[in-house]
């Protein structure tokens, strides 16, 4: 009983130590705030809110109004100075203060409100860098879930497609397959033309008069085009990738689901080269420039190859040329060997055969 | 034998002192606190403002502040050894800027920066003194109606850039053992320019378009000083002729205690200098 009874005195007299120095602290900083801002009405330390604290719309407080270790967040009016210490002093659109505005430990932020008096704040270099951490961090974050949102875009469209247009996306696939090089030239090319192409369709609306008015629906119809193409073109990429590492396990899957398999694989593979960027910019952010441009330049290749072989395969529904399944001569006699009196054992008869699929 | 053990636990105690003091002095030199102060206040009027600079050590910037801004401070500090005072005093509309070294201190390995935005909207009294600055102070755009500027060691350069919206009433520039260039001087409109030099050296380019004739007084120690004129401009330099001076006017003829540049007569703008040196260096360029 006693042993409890001096545990409890002991973190009843931590607990008011504590407090105590906290309220010291505080006080210590309100004269650090009278010292940077000259305010001398500033009030004690008890009388200081602590925590975040938001003057409303349409409220009207008298000054000073002093907050501690929060955001004080001015929406209404305050008639006098207010003043922050170690937090973020927000002046939103149709806030007021009519005195000044101090932040100690934090900074003044005029969001679209009006500060009469001097706007003022202090902080150490230890809060710079951790604010410029934090920032970081926060674009980091917003930056993954770009690229989370990008993957699950692809995926859908990629799915789409291979459900209601799956010979275009073979098309596609096929003609990067054939030539991955002239595909890329030719949508290098094409990238090059789009802009004079859609200036000549413009001016050829303009000549007609009556054309003029279709002039901003022919420019919508243009890049919705152009990003169809182009994202068919990327699918066509990564259903060639996806195809590539899929492995023998594909085959026991239809040709649908083979398909759908290979795209989904695909396109995680193209997100790989931004991942890695995150990932490294985490780990080396000097670097993450550079893996940036590392995965643009990937990209850029996926789509412009793409796109050139979705033009390539007129949007995949031109038919397997001849000189994809060009005859291989044979001689015709060749089969029909002269046979020795002992006999040989029967060959089948050699039939023409596509170099493709030879 | 009491002596020699006395003497050694003297020289002991001294020695820990010793080490006492300077792994004292170390950690008061290696403390830094380095903190940003900003300070902003909205224009509400157009009224003259007077602003006083007193500037120890580290890099200025002095430009234009947005508009609807008085004056608008950024100030990087090392606060173990530099206070700093930002201070407005409404009734004589006047905004003191000042830095003071805390004690005795060690120099701060890190670099004290300020940038100091002012109104285009008001006319300025500036007031600018500076010990051991790398300053730039673009004036182009402000509307600065006199500019007192003192520098010990600094490197200064001062520029107008486009013709003022207010003729510079007053300049003085006082140059210790550093560098001053004021760049397009004729732009600032200013009639009357005193300046003196020490051990340093004072540029004064007056490119830009002339609007009045221009006079200086320029006193030098043992510096010197070179005047960038338009060729166009007619100069009259009044030196004392003491041998020990050396000026470098090319092209300018003898006129009784005076040189004078061909055409002087006749030219549509002049200038003229009147020259108080002890070992000093006057050189003038046409450009």
């Amino acid at each position: 009983m006693m042993r409890r009874i001096l545990q409890l005195g002991l973190a009843a007299a931590a607990l008011v130590t504590g407090l105590g120095a906290q309220d010291r602290d505080l006080a210590r900083r309100l004269d650090q705030a009278r010292g940077l801002s000259g305010i001398q009405g500033l009030p004690s330390a008890d009388q200081v809110s602590i925590g975040n604290r938001t003057i409303a719309a349409g409220a009207l407080v008298k000054g000073p109004v002093v907050v501690a270790r929060g955001a004080l967040e001015v929406v209404g009016e305050i008639d006098g100075d207010a003043v922050v210490l170690d937090g973020d002093l927000y002046i939103r659109s149709g806030g007021l203060v009519r005195g000044q505005a101090v932040a100690l430990g934090g900074k003044v932020e005029l969001d679209g409100g009006r500060v009469d008096g001097e706007i003022r704040s202090l902080v150490t270099a230890a809060d710079i860098a951790a604010a410029a951490a934090e920032r970081t961090q926060r674009t980091r974050i917003q930056k993954g879930a770009v690229l989370a949102a990008s993957l699950v875009l692809l995926l859908l469209l990629g799915i789409a497609t291979t459900l209601i247009a799956q010979p275009a996306l073979d098309g596609v696939a096929t003609e990067l397959e054939r030539d991955f090089g002239r595909a890329l030239l030719v949508g290098f090319l094409a990238e090059l033309a789009l802009t004079p192409v859609l200036g000549l369709a413009v001016v050829g609306l303009a000549l007609t008069i009556v054309g003029i008015l279709l002039i901003p629906f022919a420019i919508v119809a243009y890049a919705l085009a152009v990003a169809g193409l182009v994202t068919l073109g990327v699918l066509g990429v990564a259903r060639l990738i996806g195809a590539a590492l899929g492995g023998d396990s594909a085959r026991r899957l239809s040709a649908s689901g083979a398909s759908l398999r290979a795209v989904v694989i695909g396109a995680a593979v193209l997100m790989v080269p931004w991942g890695l960027m995150l990932a490294g910019g985490a780990v080396w952010p000097a670097g993450e420039w550079l893996l940036g441009i590392a995965a643009a330049g990937v990209s850029w290749v996926a789509a412009t190859a793409g796109f050139g072989a979705t033009l390539l395969s007129r949007v995949g529904m031109r038919p397997v040329r001849a000189s994809a399944s060009r005859e291989v001569p044979v001689d015709q006699y060749a089969w029909a060997t002269p046979t020795p009196v002992t006999g040989v054992a029967a060959a089948r008869r050699p039939v023409a055969t596509s170099g493709a699929a030879r | 034998m009491a002596s020699r053990a006395s003497a050694r636990l003297g020289r002991g105690g001294a020695t820990v002192i010793a080490l006492a003091g300077a792994l004292a002095i170390s950690e008061r030199a290696g403390a830094q606190d380095w903190q940003m102060l900003e300070a902003r206040r909205p224009a509400r009027d157009t009224q003259p403002v007077h602003v006083a600079l007193a500037y120890g050590v580290g890099t200025l910037r002095l430009e234009p502040a947005d508009s609807g801004t008085l004056y608008d401070v950024r100030l990087r500090y090392d606060a173990d050894r530099l206070v700093p005072t930002v201070e407005w005093q409404a009734g004589t509309r006047t905004l003191r800027v000042r830095t003071r070294l805390d004690g005795l201190r060690l120099p701060a390995s890190g670099r004290t920066d300020l940038t100091l935005g002012l109104t285009a909207r008001a006319p300025l009294d500036l007031d600018v003194q500076l010990g051991a600055v790398e300053a730039e102070l673009d004036l182009t755009g402000l509307r600065v109606r006199s500019l007192d500027f003192a520098s010990g060691a600094s490197r200064a350069t001062v520029r107008f850039d486009t013709a003022a919206r207010q003729p510079l009433e007053r300049l003085s520039l006082q140059v210790g053992a550093g560098t001053l260039r004021v760049l397009g001087l004729a732009q600032a409109q200013a009639r009357r320019i005193d300046a003196s030099g020490g051990v340093g050296e004072i540029v004064l380019d007056f490119a830009g378009s002339w609007t009045g004739d221009v006079e200086v007084d320029l006193a030098l120690a043992i510096g010197q000083a070179r005047l960038v004129v338009p060729p166009d401009v007619g100069v009259r330099v009044e030196a004392e002729a003491r041998w020990l001076n050396r000026l470098d006017l090319p092209g300018f003829e003898r006129d009784g205690d005076a040189w004078v540049s061909p055409g002087y007569a006749s030219a549509r703008r002049t200038m003229r200098v009147a020259l108080t040196s002890v070992l000093g260096t006057l050189a003038i360029e046409r450009r």
